[in-house]
């Protein structure tokens, strides 16, 4: 009774097998090894109630058992069938999962290598970071980005400067790209393996890892050529500035000429004097004295000018020291007297004592302060005389040291007010239209502003602002 | 040389006047100097017999404005313009000003000391000239207009019977009256009468 209950429990879940068999089949993949499987279980289950039901082959009990056989046989080769399709069914599951593995390793390594690149990005985007902060941190961010990171170690070579990470020593396992910036090699970049930790058989360098080398070997030189052309442009603008100044020393020189001839007239006029009363025998010698003294003050006058002229237009690359505003103000001040004296405008010098010093290139503030002077001077004398000029320092917020030049002429129309610091753009007809966008960029150079306000009377006041310091922030350029 | 010719010299730059003072002074001559046109304008006056030096740029009036504003007043003082400015425009302006000479500084000594001496000659002539035609003037002044008539013609080389025909007067009248005109007038004979005619008239 109980063998009865166990085949027929059997038989039924050889049918239930068929039919998950079949389900398979439609499901996973409707490979023919599924169908292949379902007639075994099928025909195993036909064979067991064959015999369960005991069939009525009694008779001929050789057909009976013959019959039963032949399932058997078939049952055999439908399972080598099955299992000989079904043998390349696990092999590509297998391999499948044996990419998914690989491909997922890949995504892993990619992702680091575009991290990598993408905060090497970043490092370059900073405002104001120099080439040499990219370059460290470019050498510290490639080694992550590589298969073996806890053994890699980078260095980056440019324009003779060199770069690495703290753990940098070279070895035999390396990869090496060179860095090429305006069509010529300045360098190169580097990972270096200091042991092998790949599997024998394995190289230590993959193809896609060569092909990171190279993005980050272009993507640095394409940085050094941005940085090279920032500094031709910071070399043109000085170019340019000097220009200017040349320029504006071109307008001046005429009128410095002319002071240079003053004291050399009079050299002359006391010497031939002393020359003559000698020969007349008329010449007291007090007199004589008082002349010639009187002609060597006036030589030095003539050197200091010529001394003011030649330090003017000395090409300076920016000399930020810290500098006395007052001074820088006066020295601007006196250059433009004359020219001032002979238009018949006055010039007020409103010093505020007790200022602290700023941090400043003395040449280029006395240059901004000469072109706003000149400026002021040349608005009010287009007028008819009782043209004032005032230039004031005084502190400023913030640290700062506010400079002003305040006129009374006939100031500016309000367009005109917003394009006077636009290049090329002047209202005087023999102007260049560039003293004020220089003065700017100095100004701004200096991390300071310079900007203009009508007065509420008449004309314009100019200001700009200069950070206060004491020269720990100096630096060379 | 009259003893009160002097050289006025107006310059703004004190060292530079001071320098040329020490040179004229060199030569025996008298230098008074200004530092301003205003200056030099306050202390004119018409009676001044000497040159004028003086420089172009200068705050409040110019070289050139000064030189109008003397012509205005009837001044012919000689001026010489002394400049560490020299252009063209303005040299030409100043010498149709009236202007002796243009100098660009520095200059030769010479050269100006002589422009100087020049100048002052010529002032001084001009002043002697004009002594003489005030002293004729006051001449005339005596002569009665019968007399006038007389000179005039006896200056315009008539003899005494055309004269007398012209004026219908006797002979032995315009004697008369040509005797009186020549003792008022001072002169010794008709020729130096003529000369007194013309200086007159200021020829």
């Amino acid at each position: 009774m109980i063998v009865g209950v166990i085949v027929s429990l059997a038989v039924l879940l050889q049918y239930v097998a068929t039919v998950l068999t079949i389900r398979l089949w439609r499901t996973a993949g409707r490979s023919p090894a599924w169908l292949v499987i379902a007639a075994v279980t099928l025909l195993m289950a036909v064979r067991r109630t064959i015999s369960l039901y005991q069939l009525d082959f009694e008779d001929q009990p050789e057909l009976a058992s013959m019959l039963s056989e032949l399932v058997g046989l078939g049952i055999s080769v439908l399972m080598v069938v099955a299992i000989w399709l079904l043998g390349p069914l696990f092999a590509s599951i297998l391999r499948s999962r044996e990419e998914l593995r690989l491909r997922t390793h890949e995504l892993d390594h990619r992702i680091r290598e575009l991290n990598c690149l993408f905060r090497i990005a970043d490092l370059v985007n900073q405002p104001d970071i120099s080439l040499a902060d990219v370059a460290q941190g470019a050498v510290r961010l490639m080694p992550g980005a590589w298969r073996f990171p806890e053994v890699a170690c980078s260095r980056v070579l440019l324009d003779g400067h060199e770069y690495r990470t703290p753990n940098f020593r070279p070895a035999q396992w390396f990869q090496r790209e060179p860095v090429v910036a305006g069509g010529e090699e300045c360098g190169f970049v580097e990972v270096v393996y200091l042991e092998p930790r790949w599997s024998p058989g394995d190289v230590p360098f993959i193809e896609e890892e060569a092909r990171l080398l190279k993005a980050l070997a272009e993507r640095l030189s394409k940085i050094v050529e941005r940085y090279r052309f920032q500094e031709q442009l910071r070399l043109h603008r000085e170019e340019l500035a000097h220009v200017s100044r040349l320029s504006t020393m071109g307008e001046m020189a005429s009128s410095l000429a002319h002071q240079l001839n003053q004291p050399l007239a009079a050299i002359a006029n006391y010497l031939r004097g002393c020359q003559r009363r000698l020969r007349s025998g008329t010449g007291d010698q007090n007199d004589l004295l008082r002349a010639m003294d009187e002609a060597a003050s006036q030589a030095e006058r003539a050197g200091a000018i010529v001394r003011s002229l030649r330090d003017f237009v000395a090409k300076r690359g920016p000399h930020r020291v810290p500098n006395d505003i007052n001074q820088i103000a006066e020295t601007a001040v006196d250059l433009v007297s004359a020219e001032a004296k002979v238009l018949g405008v006055e010039i007020r010098f409103l010093p505020t004592e007790g200022l602290p010093p700023v941090l400043a290139d003395a040449i280029q503030i006395e240059q901004v302060i000469l072109n706003l002077v000149r400026n002021a001077v040349e608005a009010v004398s287009r007028g008819h005389g009782g043209g004032v000029v005032e230039i004031r320092t005084a502190a400023g917020p913030a640290d700062m040291v506010a400079v002003s030049v305040r006129d009374n002429g006939p100031g500016l129309a309000a367009e005109a007010a917003d394009k006077v610091f636009d290049s090329f753009f002047t209202t005087k007809p023999e102007g260049m239209g560039l003293g004020l966008p220089i003065s700017r960029s100095i100004i701004e150079a200096h991390r300071g502003r310079l900007w203009v306000t009508a007065n509420e009377d008449r004309g314009m006041t100019f200001h700009f602002t200069v950070p206060a310091g004491n020269g720990e922030n100096t630096y060379d350029a | 040389m009259t003893p009160d010719a002097t050289v006025y010299v107006v310059d703004d730059d004190a060292a530079f006047c001071d320098s040329l003072r020490f040179l004229i002074e060199s030569v025996n001559l008298r230098v008074q100097t200004f530092a301003s046109a205003d200056e030099f304008l306050a202390a004119f006056s018409p009676e001044m017999v000497g040159c004028l030096v003086l420089d172009l740029r200068m705050p409040g009036m110019s070289g050139l404005e000064l030189q109008e504003e003397l012509s205005k007043r009837g001044s012919r003082i000689p001026i010489i313009i002394i400049t560490a400015h020299g252009d063209v425009p303005t040299a030409v302006q100043a010498m149709r000003g009236g202007a002796i000479d243009f100098m660009p500084k520095p200059f030769s000594d010479q050269a100006l000391l002589d422009r100087i001496h020049q100048a002052i000659e010529k002032a001084t002539r001009a002043r002697g000239e004009q002594s003489v035609r005030e002293a004729l003037a006051a001449r005339i002044a005596l002569l009665t207009p019968r007399e006038r008539e007389v000179m005039n013609l006896v200056v315009s080389g008539k003899s005494n019977k055309e004269i007398a025909a012209d004026l219908c007067l006797s002979a032995k009248t315009v004697e008369t009256h040509r005797a009186r005109v020549m003792d008022k007038m001072q002169a010794h004979s008709v020729a130096s009468l003529v000369q007194m005619a013309l200086a007159a008239e200021g020829r």
